[in-house]
C-alpha cells in the first residue's frame, strides 16, 4: 500500500495518484523528503514542507577543506601549531567568529626536573630502584636543547591521563588545556617562529639515557610541523626530492656518529653484561624478537614487557583490593592473559631493524595518517547574528503554514538536474491513456435506439388518423377534473374569475388544451375573467388564450367579458399584496395599458367579496405551491388548478388536504374536461397518441426486462 | 392578555405561527448538535454510493486528464432554491480543491445567471487557498444559456441550458457527470445522453417530481434530501456534520409527532 | 473588514426572515427593498452571465480549428440579432413577439417533446428486475403506466390507488427531508457558518 503524503490515504500498489484527494504518489521528477515524505522539485536541496535536508552530503559535495587532525589518545601533545601569543603592543583581540576558536595554550610553571620518574623512585626503596645507568655523553650543539626536551616530556607525562569516557576530540582539548608550557621552555622547533639572531643554543642538557640509547625513528613529527621552512630543525627537516641530500647545515654532535655509518647494521643482541638489571626485564625473547610488531595504542604495552616479573614497586598497590582493579587507568593495570597475537602487521616506517628495540608505546606514538574520511563540510550560510551565529547550514525557517512553499531557484549545479530533465521529457509525452468510459455504444444499440424512435413516432402519429381509438375508453366520472368541472358549472352568472397563467413555452403542448377548455366554459357561463401571471412570459400566453377563446365560443369583448391585466411582479410578496389588497385599480392592463378603474364592468374586483373563484394554471409545482401558500390562507375564495402531470403529485396533496375544489392534472385532464364540456378537441386526440405511446413503452420495458434475464440465464449457463 | 393575543395576532399569522414554532424548535437542536460535534463527537455516517463514487472518480479524472462535468443546476443563489444551489456549491468546493492540487479542474456549468458568480468566486477562493491563483480561469464556470425566464420563481424547465449540456456531454472527453442542484424536466435530457454516451453519473436533485428521471439515468443517484450532506461526507465540515445531527433528531421529532397525532386521533382523544 | 459581508448577509437575511413572520410595516418596507434590489442583482448577474457566455464563445470563433467553432458563432450572431432587435423596437414589441412566438417557443416545445423518447429509452435501459428495490419499481411503474392508458382500461383504480397513497406519502416523506435540509442549509447561511461567497 501506498500512502499519500497529501492525505495519509493508503493506496493500492501501483497507484500513481491518490485515490482521495488526487494528489501525485510517484513524484514526477523529483525528491521524496525523507522526513515527511513531501514530493520536491530535483531543484530542492532542502524540502519545501519541512526544511530537511534533501541532497546528501558526500564527498563529491565537499569543499577541499583539510579535515583536521585526529586527537591522540594518552599522550596529549598539541595538535597544532602554537599561536604566537599577543605582544604588550598589540591588543588582544578575540578570534574571527567564523572560525572556531582555536585553544590556546598558555606556558606551564617552569620545571626542572622529571617529576614523575622521581615520584615512581620515591615509592620504592633504594635497593629496588634499579640504576639508571647514565648515557654515554653525547657531545651536542644542543645540550640544552636536549634538557629542555626532557623538561617538557617530563611535563607532558605528569598529565594526568585522559579519562576513557571523554570523546577523543574532548581528551584532546583537556590535554591541550592541561599543558602549561612556558613559551621559552619550549624547545626551538616547537616555538613560534623567531629571527635566526634571537636563536640561542642552549647548553646542552643531559638527557635520560633511556632516551638517549633510542634510535630516533623516522621524521614523523606528532605534531604538524610549522608552516615556515626556518622553524623546523634540521634534524627534522626533509630533504628536497629535488634538491641534493648535502646537509645544509652541519649535523649536531650526537647525530656524527650515526652520520658515520654507511650502513645500518643488523641490529646486535647486547650481551648481558651490557644490559642494566632494570632492562633486564623488558629484554624480549627470540620469539618476539621474530615476530612482527603490531601497533599498539598509547599506554596500552606500556608494562607488557614487564608483566611477567613486575618489579615491586610497580606492582605495590596496596589500597586496592583484587577486584578494584579495573578502576586504574590501563598503564597501572594488570593486563589479561595476552591471547594468542596473530600475525600483526608491521609498524610503518620503522625499519624491521630498529623494530625490536623500540618500545611499543613509543612506536604508538606514530602520528596516524590522516586518512580520507567523509567529512561534514559545512557548505551553507554562515549565521552571523542571533544565538545561532558562526554556525553554518542552520535549518531555514518553515515557511507560514497558509502559505505554500514557493520553490526556490535552482542551484546552478545539481547532480540529478539532467536526470530530471530526461524524466520530465519522458512525462510530457502525451499518453493515449483508455478514455475512462463504462460503456460505450455499439453499432448495434444505435440501431436498435434509431428503431425504438421511430416504432414510437409511428405510435403517436397513429391516433391522428384514427381519432375514435382512444375516445370511448377516457373516464370522467368520479375524478378530480369532474370537480372541476362541477365547480365551474355552478357558477352564477356573471362571476368574477380570477385566472392566473403561470406555465411557460415548454408546458404549451401540455396546458394550453387546459386552459382552452376552461377559458372556453368560463366564458360559456358568461363569467367575468381577469387573466394575469407571475411569468414574465405568462400575459402573452394568456392574451392568446383568451383571444382563441373568445373567437370560439362568440360575443365576447375584451375589456367587457375578459381582460388581461399582465405581469404580476414580486413573486410571493405581489402576491401576499394581491391576497391583502385585492385588485389595485390603478393595475394596468396588458394590451391597451389602461388602468383599472377605466374598464366599468371589473371595477369592482378590488374586493376579493366580489371575487367568485380562482383558477390556477400551473406548469409547475411551486406555481401552485406559492398560490396556496400565499393566498388561499388570506383570502376566502375557492381555488382550483389545472397543472401538468409532473406537478400532479404535488396537486394531489393538495386536494386529499381539501385546498384545492378541483383539479385538472395533464392532457387526460384536459382531455376528459374536453369530454365533460362537450367540446372534443386536440386533447382527446392528444390522449390517444400518449395511450399508444404507453403502450409502446410498456412492450419496451417488459422486452427490456425478458432480454435482461434470458442474458443472465445464458452468462449463469456459462 | 386579550389585547397581547390581538396584538399578536395582528402582527404574525397562523400559519406564520406555526412555522416560526417549529424554527424554534429547530434552533437549539442545530446549535447543540453543532457543539457536541465541535466537541469531538462524531455520529456514524451511513455510506452514500453516490460521494463514495465521487472520490472514486476524481483519481480516474487526474488519471486520464479528462476533467469532471458539473452542473450547478438551473436555479440560482437568491431565490427558495438557494439551499439546493448551496448543495452544489458544496460538491464544486470539493472538485475544485482536489483540482487545484492536480491541475484537473471540473467543469461546471449552470443556467441561472446569479449562480455563476458565486461558482466563480468558489473556484477562485479554492484556487488562492492552494497557492495556485495564477492558474484560475474564469470560463471554467460557464452560463451555458442564460434562461429569458430566469427572474422568474418557479423555475420553468431550461431546455436551452439542456441542449448546451447535452451538446458538452456527447461533444466533449469527460471522465464523469455530476449533476447535483435543482432540475426540471430537462434532467432526464442531459441524463439519458450522458447514459447514452456511456458516461458515469453521479447525481441528485430535491425536486420529487424529476427523482424518476434521477433513478433511471444516474450510475449513482441521490434522493431527494441527500444532496445537501455533500458538505458533511466530502469536506467533513463541522457545521455541516452537526447540521445532519439536528436533521435527524428534527425529523425524528416530526415522526413522533405525526405518529402520536394519528393515534390520538384514531383513538377519538384529540 | 473581512467580517462585513458576513455581517451584511445576516442583517439582510435576519430582516427577511422576520418580515415572513411578523406583519410590521418597517419589516414590510425592509423586505420589500431587499427583494427589488435582489430583482436588481440579479439583471446584473444577467450581465455578467452573458458576458461571460461571449467569452466562451467568442474564445471559440477567435480558435478556429474547434470543431464547435462555426455553432459558437451562430450563438454570438444570433444574440447580437435579438437583443438588437429588443434593444431597438422595445418590450413588449411585435418584432420581439415574433420571435418569441415563431423561434422560441416552437424551439423549446421540440425538446420538450424530446422526453418521450429520451423517457423510452431510459425506461428500456433502467427499469430492469436486477435487484429487489428495482423489482418493485419496476412492477409500480408498469402498473402506473398500464392504469392511465385508456386503451387498456384496467388497473385504473390500482394506478388512482397507488398515486393517491404510497405515491404521495413517499412524496410527503422527500418533501419533509428537503424543507429540514433547506432550513438547515439557510440557518448555516444566516448564522454566517457557510459563506459562499468571498472570504
Amino acid at each position: 500500500m501506498i500512502q499519500c503524503p497529501h492525505c495519509g490515504t493508503k493506496n493500492r500498489d501501483g497507484s500513481k495518484y491518490c485515490s482521495d484527494c488526487g494528489a501525485r504518489l510517484v513524484p514526477q521528477a523529483g525528491l521524496v523528503c525523507p522526513m515527511c515524505g513531501t514530493p520536491n522539485s530535483v531543484e530542492n536541496v532542502f524540502c519545501s514542507k519541512c526544511g530537511a535536508r534533501l541532497v546528501p552530503l558526500t564527498a563529491a559535495t565537499l569543499g577541499d577543506k583539510t579535515p583536521p587532525p585526529t586527537p591522540i589518545k594518552g599522550l596529549s601533545l598539541p595538535s597544532k601549531p602554537v599561536e604566537t601569543p599577543p605582544t604588550k603592543a598589540e591588543p588582544s583581540a578575540p578570534p574571527p567568529r567564523a572560525e572556531p576558536p582555536t585553544p590556546k595554550i598558555e606556558p606551564p610553571p617552569a620545571k626542572t626536573t622529571d617529576d614523575w620518574l622521581e615520584q615512581l623512585r620515591a615509592q620504592v626503596p633504594e635497593e629496588q630502584a634499579p640504576a639508571i645507568p647514565e648515557a654515554p655523553e653525547v657531545e651536542s650543539e644542543v645540550p640544552a636543547e636536549a634538557e629542555e626536551s626532557a623538561d617538557w616530556l617530563a611535563r607532558l607525562s605528569a598529565t594526568a591521563p585522559v579519562p576513557e569516557e571523554l570523546s577523543p576530540a574532548e581528551k584532546a582539548r583537556r590535554a591541550a588545556e592541561s599543558i602549561e608550557i612556558a613559551e621559552e621552555d619550549l624547545p626551538d622547533w616547537l616555538r613560534t617562529p623567531v629571527t635566526p639572531s634571537e636563536t640561542e643554543s642552549p647548553p646542552a642538557a643531559r638527557m635520560p639515557d633511556w632516551v638517549m640509547e633510542v634510535t630516533p625513528a623516522k621524521e614523523e613529527p606528532a605534531v604538524p610541523p610549522p608552516s615556515a621552512a626556518e622553524e623546523i630543525p634540521d634534524w627534522l627537516k626533509e630533504p628536497a626530492p629535488t634538491e641534493a641530500h648535502a646537509p645544509a647545515q652541519e649535523a649536531p654532535a650526537w647525530f656524527k656518529p650515526l652520520e658515520a655509518i654507511t650502513e645500518i647494521p643488523p641490529p646486535v643482541p647486547a650481551t648481558e653484561e651490557e644490559i642494566p638489571d632494570w632492562l633486564k626485564p623488558l629484554k624480549p625473547s627470540e620469539e618476539e624478537l621474530a615476530a612482527p610488531v603490531r601497533p599498539q595504542a598509547p599506554g596500552e604495552g606500556l608494562l607488557e614487557g614487564i608483566a611477567v616479573e613486575k618489579p615491586a614497586w610497580l606492582t605495590a598497590t596496596p589500597y586496592l583490593e583484587p577486584g578494584e582493579e579495573e578502576f586504574l587507568p590501563d598503564w597501572l593495570r594488570t593486563p589479561p592473559p595476552k591471547p594468542a597475537a596473530p600475525a600483526a602487521p608491521t609498524p610503518e616506517g620503522i625499519a624491521p631493524e630498529f623494530q625490536g628495540e623500540v618500545p611499543e608505546w613509543i612506536a604508538a606514538l606514530k602520528p596516524v595518517e590522516p586518512t580520507a574520511i567523509p567529512q561534514i563540510v559545512e557548505t551553507g550560510p554562515v549565521e552571523v547574528a542571533g544565538p545561532l551565529a558562526g554556525l553554518r547550514s542552520v535549518l531555514p525557517l518553515a515557511a507560514v503554514v497558509a502559505e505554500p512553499h514557493r520553490l526556490p531557484p535552482a542551484p546552478a549545479a545539481n547532480p540529478f538536474a539532467e536526470q530530471a530533465r530526461l524524466f520530465e521529457s519522458v512525462l510530457a509525452t502525451p499518453v493515449t491513456a483508455p478514455v475512462a468510459r463504462a460503456k460505450k455504444s455499439t453499432r448495434r444499440e444505435k440501431i436498435f435506439r434509431a428503431l425504438i424512435y421511430l416504432v414510437l413516432t409511428f405510435a403517436i402519429i397513429l391516433p391522428f388518423f384514427l381519432p375514435d381509438v382512444a375516445t370511448a375508453s377516457i373516464r370522467t366520472f368520479g375524478t378530480p377534473t369532474a370537480d372541476l368541472y362541477d365547480t365551474i358549472q355552478a357558477l352564477p352568472a356573471d362571476a368574477l374569475v380570477i385566472v392566473s397563467f403561470d406555465y411557460d413555452p415548454g408546458n404549451i403542448g401540455e396546458m394550453d388544451l387546459q386552459a382552452n377548455a376552461l377559458v372556453r366554459h368560463l366564458l360559456q357561463r358568461r363569467a367575468r375573467v381577469v387573466a394575469l401571471s407571475t411569468l414574465e412570459t405568462g400575459p402573452q400566453i394568456a392574451q392568446r388564450v383568451l383571444d382563441n377563446a373568445a373567437r370560439a365560443v362568440g360575443n365576447s369583448a375584451y375589456g367587457t367579458h375578459y381582460l388581461n391585466l399582465g405581469y404580476l411582479a414580486g413573486q410571493e410578496a405581489g402576491l401576499r399584496q394581491l391576497a391583502a389588497t385585492g385588485l389595485v385599480p390603478t393595475t394596468s392592463d396588458y394590451r391597451y395599458r389602461q388602468p383599472l378603474a377605466q374598464y366599468p364592468n371589473f371595477s369592482n374586483a378590488q374586493n376579493w367579496r366580489n371575487v367568485a373563484l380562482i383558477v390556477e394554471l400551473a406548469g409547475t409545482p411551486e406555481a401552485l405551491q406559492k398560490w396556496m401558500e400565499q393566498v388561499q390562507p388570506r383570502v376566502n375564495v375557492k381555488i382550483v388548478a389545472g397543472v401538468s402531470a409532473a406537478a400532479e403529485p404535488r396537486a394531489r396533496a393538495y386536494r386529499e388536504a381539501k385546498q384545492l375544489s378541483g383539479l385538472m392534472s395533464g392532457l387526460m385532464g384536459a382531455a376528459q374536461y374536453e369530454i365533460l364540456s362537450n367540446q372534443r378537441g386536440l386533447a382527446v386526440i392528444s390522449v390517444g397518441a400518449q395511450s399508444t405511446a404507453s403502450l409502446v413503452i410498456i412492450a419496451l420495458i417488459v422486452l427490456g426486462n425478458l432480454v435482461f434475464l434470458l442474458s443472465r440465464d445464458r452468462g449463469k449457463a456459462k | 392578555m386579550q389585547v397581547l393575543w390581538s396584538l399578536f395576532d395582528s402582527t404574525i399569522g397562523a400559519r406564520q405561527a406555526q412555522m416560526l414554532a417549529l424554527l424554534l424548535v429547530f434552533l437549539p437542536i442545530l446549535f447543540f448538535a453543532y457543539w457536541g460535534v465541535k466537541r469531538g463527537a462524531r455520529l456514524p455516517l451511513r455510506p452514500l454510493a453516490a460521494f463514495a463514487a465521487l472520490r472514486g472518480l476524481f483519481a480516474r479524472a487526474v488519471e486520464t486528464g479528462q476533467p469532471v462535468h458539473l452542473s450547478l443546476g438551473t436555479t440560482g443563489v437568491g431565490d427558495q432554491f438557494t439551499a439546493d444551489t448551496v448543495a452544489a456549491l458544496n460538491v464544486l468546493e470539493y472538485l475544485a480543491e482536489r483540482g487545484a492540487v492536480s491541475a484537473a479542474p471540473p467543469l461546471v456549468t449552470l443556467a441561472h445567471p446569479t449562480a455563476l458568480p458565486v461558482a466563480q468566486d468558489v473556484l477562485r477562493r479554492v484556487y488562492r487557498q492552494s497557492g495556485v491563483a495564477e492558474e484560475y480561469d474564469p470560463t471554467r464556470a460557464r452560463l451555458l444559456a442564460p434562461d429569458p425566464l430566469c427572474f422568474s420563481t418557479p423555475r420553468p424547465d431550461a431546455f436551452p441550458y439542456a441542449v448546451g449540456a447535452m451538446r458538452l456531454l456527447t461533444q466533449q472527453k469527460l471522465v464523469a457527470n455530476v449533476m447535483i442542484g435543482r432540475f426540471g424536466d430537462e434532467f432526464l435530457l442531459m441524463g439519458e445522453a450522458g447514459a447514452q454516451h456511456g458516461l458515469t453519473q453521479i447525481g441528485g436533485t430535491s425536486a420529487p417530481e424529476v427523482l424518476p428521471f434521477v433513478s433511471a439515468t444516474m450510475t449513482h443517484a441521490l434522493i431527494g434530501e441527500e444532496i445537501y450532506a455533500g458538505g458533511a461526507y466530502l469536506l467533513n465540515k463541522t457545521t455541516h456534520l452537526g447540521s445532519l445531527f439536528a436533521q435527524d433528531i428534527m425529523r425524528g421529532i416530526l415522526v413522533a409527532g405525526v405518529i402520536g397525532i394519528v393515534l390520538l386521533r384514531t383513538l377519538g382523544l384529540l | 473588514m473581512r467580517w462585513l459581508p458576513t455581517a451584511i448577509a445576516i442583517a439582510v437575511g435576519l430582516i427577511t426572515l422576520l418580515d415572513y413572520f411578523f406583519d410590521l410595516p418597517l419589516l414590510d418596507a425592509l423586505g420589500i427593498a431587499f427583494r427589488e434590489w435582489t430583482i436588481i442583482l440579479t439583471a446584473f448577474a444577467l450581465l455578467l452571465g452573458v458576458i461571460n457566455l461571449l467569452q466562451v464563445h467568442i474564445g471559440r470563433v477567435i480558435r478556429r480549428h474547434e470543431a464547435s467553432a462555426g455553432y459558437s458563432a451562430l450563438v454570438v450572431i444570433t444574440a447580437t440579432i435579438v437583443t438588437g432587435i429588443g434593444l431597438w423596437f422595445g418590450l413588449p414589441s411585435e418584432p420581439m413577439t415574433w420571435v418569441f412566438d415563431n423561434i422560441y417557443t416552437p424551439l423549446q416545445s421540440a425538446f420538450f417533446a424530446l422526453m418521450a423518447f429520451f423517457l423510452a429509452t431510459a425506461a428500456y435501459r433502467a427499469l430492469r428486475a436486477r435487484t429487489l428495490e428495482t423489482t418493485w419499481m419496476l412492477v409500480i411503474a408498469l402498473i402506473v403506466f398500464v392504469g392511465q392508458t385508456p386503451l387498456l382500461g384496467v388497473l385504473a383504480d390500482v394506478r388512482e390507488w397507488v398515486l393517491n397513497v404510497p405515491a404521495t406519502a413517499g412524496v410527503r416523506g422527500i418533501l419533509i427531508g428537503v424543507a429540514l435540509g433547506t432550513m438547515a442549509t439557510a440557518l448555516r447561511l444566516l448564522l454566517g457558518w457557510d459563506r459562499p461567497y468571498s472570504e
